[in-house]
């Protein structure tokens, strides 16, 4: 009997190696998909639109009740001027987690691969995930998808069933496969339950 | 909440565009090996990705996301080559085993291009692509079962051959 799937995998890569990638062109999949025009620009006006009616009910109300107007959420233009700049952790890979704030309190990061791929993403505490903003990205070096997270300042251990996973300047970063259950912040601000099952692996 | 989804739909292109940056050689190969034509096949690959991005919105992380950026990658390439005049396979019936790589490489391919569609469709996905079997699953939108059963009875053809060609 004859075991082919050995010679499958080592033939298959030779009768048609990796093809030349010059042509590869992401600002012509961008065009086709309508993504700057309609994602940019419409909804960019859009989303700030209801930004500033949200900020104009919001502050009226507070007003209203208390006579002071303080505080206030995210804008684009915040997530804008978000610049992660400060490494808060390296992974075993090779992988850095560059974090940054505005003044305002929208905290970004960006997942930067060892070959400099990967992504960036923008928020203010709480989200629907809970005191964490989470992000997940694909690692351009291990080819496998990580979860990030940024909490809030306090917390130093992120604990899922048995694992406990520490977290470094207010970042984590791990496996998708683990979020699947709840998982509980802990430290000096206290303890807090975490779901980040929306960007589990299924 | 809209500007949480406008975050997320942003982070999620972003995503896509790592991916992409990463992958994009793989998935030519594929849809080259669908198309035959690897021009169409670049074609089916920009459509492709496109086609995700435009229905991110409807993604509620049924599957990863990369599973069904191949589906929309696979659809796009098995339309366009519909629609294209047919091309010759390259290779030849094998008469006789011989050694040597280079034999056996044509031979291999000369049975793989024989394969029913969906049995050659889950080869390349598994061995090009290298998809495990639940994202193949998600791109031909089958069970796992049977991708399966579908690959071992691909892998039985090739090896019935095999034997047939060494005797």
């Amino acid at each position: 009997m004859t075991d082919v799937e050995p010679l499958i995998r080592s033939q298959l890569g030779s009768l048609m190696p990796l093809p030349d990638g010059s042509r590869s062109d992401w600002a012509d999949v961008l065009e086709r998909s309508g993504h700057r025009q309609r994602h940019s620009r419409r909804r960019l006006l859009l989303a700030l639109a209801v930004a500033l009616g949200l900020l104009a009910v919001t502050g009226a109300t507070i007003a209203a009740a208390v006579g002071a107007f303080s505080g206030g959420r995210m804008t684009i233009a915040d997530v804008k001027e978000c610049k992660a700049s400060t490494t808060a952790l390296t992974t075993a890979s090779g992988a850095r987690v560059l974090t940054g704030h505005t003044d305002a309190g929208v905290y970004c990061f960006t997942y930067e691969a060892a070959n400099g791929g990967g992504g960036s993403t923008a928020n203010t505490f709480p989200t629907p995930a809970g005191e964490v903003i989470p992000g997940k990205v694909l690692d351009t070096v291990s080819h496998t998808w990580v979860i990030v997270g940024v909490v809030p300042p306090g917390y130093d251990k992120l604990s899922i069933g048995s694992q406990q996973i520490l977290i470094r300047n207010q970042v984590f970063v791990i496996d998708p496969k683990l979020a699947a259950k709840p998982g509980t912040l802990s430290g000096s601000a206290g303890t807090t339950t975490i779901n980040l099952r929306d960007f589990a692996t299924p | 909440m809209w500007i949480n989804r406008y975050v997320e739909q942003n982070a999620q292109v972003a995503d896509l565009e790592a991916l992409y940056r990463a992958r994009y050689r793989h998935f030519l190969r594929v849809a080259t090996l669908i198309t035959r034509d690897e021009g169409t096949a670049h074609d089916a690959v920009q459509e492709g990705f496109a086609t995700t991005i435009r229905s991110l919105a409807s993604y509620r992380g049924e599957g990863p996301l990369e599973a069904w950026v191949w589906r929309a990658v696979v659809n796009t390439a098995k339309k366009q080559q519909r629609h294209s005049p047919a091309v010759a396979l390259e290779g030849h019936e094998p008469t006789s085993r011989q050694n040597g790589d280079e034999t056996d490489a044509r031979l291999v391919r000369t049975w793989v291009a024989a394969l029913p569609e969906r049995q050659r469709l889950i080869v390349y996905l598994r061995y090009y692509a290298d998809l495990d079997y639940r994202q193949i699953a998600t791109v031909l939108d089958i069970a796992v079962g049977t991708v399966s059963a579908t690959l071992s009875a691909a892998h039985q053809t090739l090896r019935k051959t095999m034997e047939e060609v060494s005797q």
